[in-house]
């Protein structure tokens, strides 16, 4: 399964990559660029502005020489208009981009480990309103201390196409990070979280989706001073573990093959009163049913905050953020038979977590090294319900301090103090760079 | 699983639908010219290519008059606040003078910033004049907040006086209100990322993807396309 997926995403990345290198270079792909086709037209202008002047003075003299040739020339220079005109890629335009981290984590009481990421980005707009972008995710585990479980993962992580329809609404289709609450579409890639881990509620095992197979429509909407931002979106909806006693109960997010014909339906309304605060509301419903839960429904309903200002008092910018996910999915009965050896487990299956962070960082101080210095503290927590496995309640409070190398590059540091169920307390240094 | 189970007709499906509705909306009357604003090729909007202003000894008024409007074209107001008015991304710029900066230390702080502070992310303006360098530095240095001084506490910033300007009107404000959003706008969620990282192509497909995912307005996409362009 790993391999086939591989090798797909490998593929559809080499082909994207392949068509558009084409078409971004003019003279060996057969296509003529905007410049040359400006530069062609002007020529040609100037050539037909001269025509009739030469025309006249050349056909009486050599009716069949020097007519000819301009209009041979003048023909050749219609065409090549044609196939330029045709081609119709002479605004293409396009971009890698994309984040890159390396990591040490070394969990109280388990080996230590480091970690590479490396996540390309193509960027791709076809056209003032057609605009692509297809993303991998390529990571790396390296082994633990008995030289195992070394690993790379590659994944598609994006994959879709967007059209502008008006100012204040665009469509887009394929796969993308679902925009439920800002977390995962705004606020993950490495070199913009300030800490060096996702808060429990969007880790793995986490309760909100990710990335997810379908179609969106969002825009921004100005409303006087403030803005209202929204995106409807419909996906493959999750999947519900029902066979896994470790897991029993809980969704599983990465269900790019859907089950059934029932979708994830959800949205999120964003509202900016002042450009420096966002808050937003978000909602998912899907019925992630498996034969024997038919009634098992999935509500979703997250809340997000983001508020990043220069304070003049503090001599510095503040950031507060924060995310709470509600997953309610009612009761039901896992391993009813008790044929898996688990069950029969009844409970009122419903969780939630989320996480608040602050953060701040000197940059209107005098002393220039300082200015790179941003300070953060974060505490998150996730509730899981006493009689599901992994019952209980997870706690973390992880201070962590970063140093921006660029606006783009940096070093964190962090320490997560954890409580409740399984919990360990995680070291971690973490390089990380957006490009 | 296997590539032959893969069901890769349903998001297809789903795909097709979704572009047959969008080029449907397209084909209607009024949304192709219609305030997407994205449609129009940024190229088309004036550029802030600023004209050579004569040349000029000495910090006459006329010069401090050219070194406002320079100010206020290039989109310095995006970033500096003078009195108290403009952006917080770097200082304010009320007391250069006050705060010992030589002509030469400005000079440079304006055409290679980075000689300053290598991790600046003000951009370097290295194509301007040495004229229009001067006429910057000459308006810089007669700023103050001190009371009493011609440009201090009471003084209210007068929009540049239109007529006989090096620089057209309109990109003036383009480039400034463009700035004005890019400082507010683009540093909720990462730092401000310089102009000066990415050339007008690369900016055109950042910004772009910007407006996917924040979203921004179509309004807000070309605006700060606009001052980013002016800028790099
Ligand atoms: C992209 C934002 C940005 C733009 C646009 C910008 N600056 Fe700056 N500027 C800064 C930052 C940030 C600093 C702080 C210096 C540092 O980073 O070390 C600065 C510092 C300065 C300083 C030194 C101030 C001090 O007291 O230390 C001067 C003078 C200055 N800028 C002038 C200008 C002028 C003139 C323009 C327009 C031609 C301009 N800036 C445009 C961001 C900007
Ligand atoms: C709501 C959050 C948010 C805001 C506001 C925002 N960005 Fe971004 N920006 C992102 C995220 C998330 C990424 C990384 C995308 C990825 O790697 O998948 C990004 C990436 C970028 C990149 C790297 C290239 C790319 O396109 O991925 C640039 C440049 C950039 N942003 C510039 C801007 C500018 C200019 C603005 C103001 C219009 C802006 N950003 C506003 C979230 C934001």
């Amino acid at each position: 399964m790993q391999t086939g997926r591989l090798i797909l995403s490998g593929a559809v990345f080499l082909a994207l990559v392949a068509s558009a290198s084409e078409a971004q270079e003019p003279n060996e792909g057969g296509y003529v660029s905007r410049k040359e086709y400006d530069a062609l037209k002007k020529e040609l202008e100037e050539v037909k502005a001269r025509l009739p002047a030469q025309t006249e003075v050349a056909t009486p003299q050599a009716p069949s020489g020097e007519g000819n040739g301009s209009r041979s020339l003048n023909e050749k220079l219609g065409r090549t208009l044609a196939i330029a005109e045709g081609s119709g890629l002479g605004d293409t335009k396009m971009l890698i981009a994309g984040d890159a981290s390396a990591g040490f984590f070394n969990p109280q009481g388990a080996p230590s480990t480091f970690t590479a990421e490396f996540n390309p980005m193509l960027l791709w707009q076809l056209n003032e309103r057609l605009f692509f972008e297809g993303g991998l995710e390529l990571a790396l585990s390296g082994p633990d201390q008995n030289g195992e479980g070394s690993s790379t993962d590659v994944e598609l992580d994006s994959a879709y196409l967007t059209y502008l329809l008006t100012d204040w609404a665009l469509v887009g289709a394929g796969k993308f990070t679902v925009p439920f609450t800002a977390y995962h579409n705004h606020l993950d890639p490495s070199w913009i979280n300030k800490l060096p881990f996702d808060p429990l509620v969007y880790a793995d095992g986490g309760i909100a989706p990710d990335s997810g197979v379908g179609a969106f429509l969002t825009g921004a909407v100005p409303w006087g001073r403030a803005q209202f931002n929204y995106a409807v979106f419909l996906t493959n909806g999750p999947a519900l573990i029902t066979q896994d006693p470790a897991g029993a109960g809980s969704l599983n997010f990465d269900n790019f093959n859907d089950l059934n014909n029932n979708k994830a339906l959800g949205f999120r309304v964003g509202y900016l009163p002042v450009p420096e605060l966002e808050v937003g509301y978000s909602f998912e419903f899907s019925r992630p049913s498996p034969d024997g839960f038919e009634t098992v429904h999935s509500q979703l309903h997250g809340v997000d905050l983001n508020y990043v200002a220069q304070v003049e008092q503090i001599k510095g910018q503040l950031t507060a953020r924060a995310g709470w996910v509600w997953s309610l999915l009612g009761e039901a009965t896992y391993d009813p038979t008790g044929a898996l050896g688990f069950g029969p487990l009844r409970f009122e299956n419903n969780r939630n977590g989320g996480y608040a962070e602050v953060a701040y960082r000197p940059t209107k101080v005098a002393e220039r090294v300082l200015r790179n210095f941003e300070f953060a503290l974060r505490y998150d927590r996730l509730d899981i319900p006493s009689a599901a496995p992994g019952a209980g309640t997870r706690e973390q409070w992880t201070p962590g301090i970063d140093y921006w190398i660029t606006p783009r590059t940096v070093l964190k540091i962090a320490y997560a103090l954890a409580h409740g169920e399984g919990a360990q307390n995680v070291f971690a240094l973490q390089f990380a760079t957006g490009f | 699983m296997t590539l032959s189970d893969w069901n890769c007709w349903r998001p297809v499906r789903w795909l097709v639908t979704v572009l047959v509705i969008g080029a449907g909306f397209a084909g209607c009357p009024g949304t192709r010219d219609g305030p997407a604003g994205t449609a129009r090729d940024p190229t088309d909007q004036a550029q802030p290519r600023i004209e050579t202003v004569a040349a000029n000894s000495g910090p006459s008024s006329a010069s401090v008059k050219r070194g406002k409007q320079l100010f206020d074209t290039l989109g310095c107001t995006a970033c500096h606040m003078v009195n108290g008015q403009g952006g917080r991304v770097g200082p304010d710029l009320s007391d250069e003078a006050a705060k010992g900066h030589s002509r030469s230390w400005l000079t440079t702080q304006i055409r290679t910033p980075k000689a300053n502070d290598p991790q600046t992310i003000m951009s370097a303006y290295g194509s301007l004049s040495d004229e229009q360098v001067n006429d910057l530095v000459d308006y810089l240095l007669t700023l103050s907040t001190a009371p009493g001084s011609p440009t201090g506490k009471g003084h209210v910033a007068r929009p540049p006086e239109a007529g006989g300007q090096a620089v057209p009107a309109v990109a003036a404000s383009v480039v400034a209100a463009g700035g004005e959003m890019w400082a507010r706008r683009c540093g909720q969620c990462h730092n401000l990322r310089p102009p000066s990282e990415y050339s007008d192509a690369q900016w055109t497909v950042a910004v772009h993807h910007m407006r996917v995912r924040v979203p921004l307005t179509g309004e807000e996409q070309q605006k700060i396309l606009t001052f980013l362009q002016a800028s790099n």
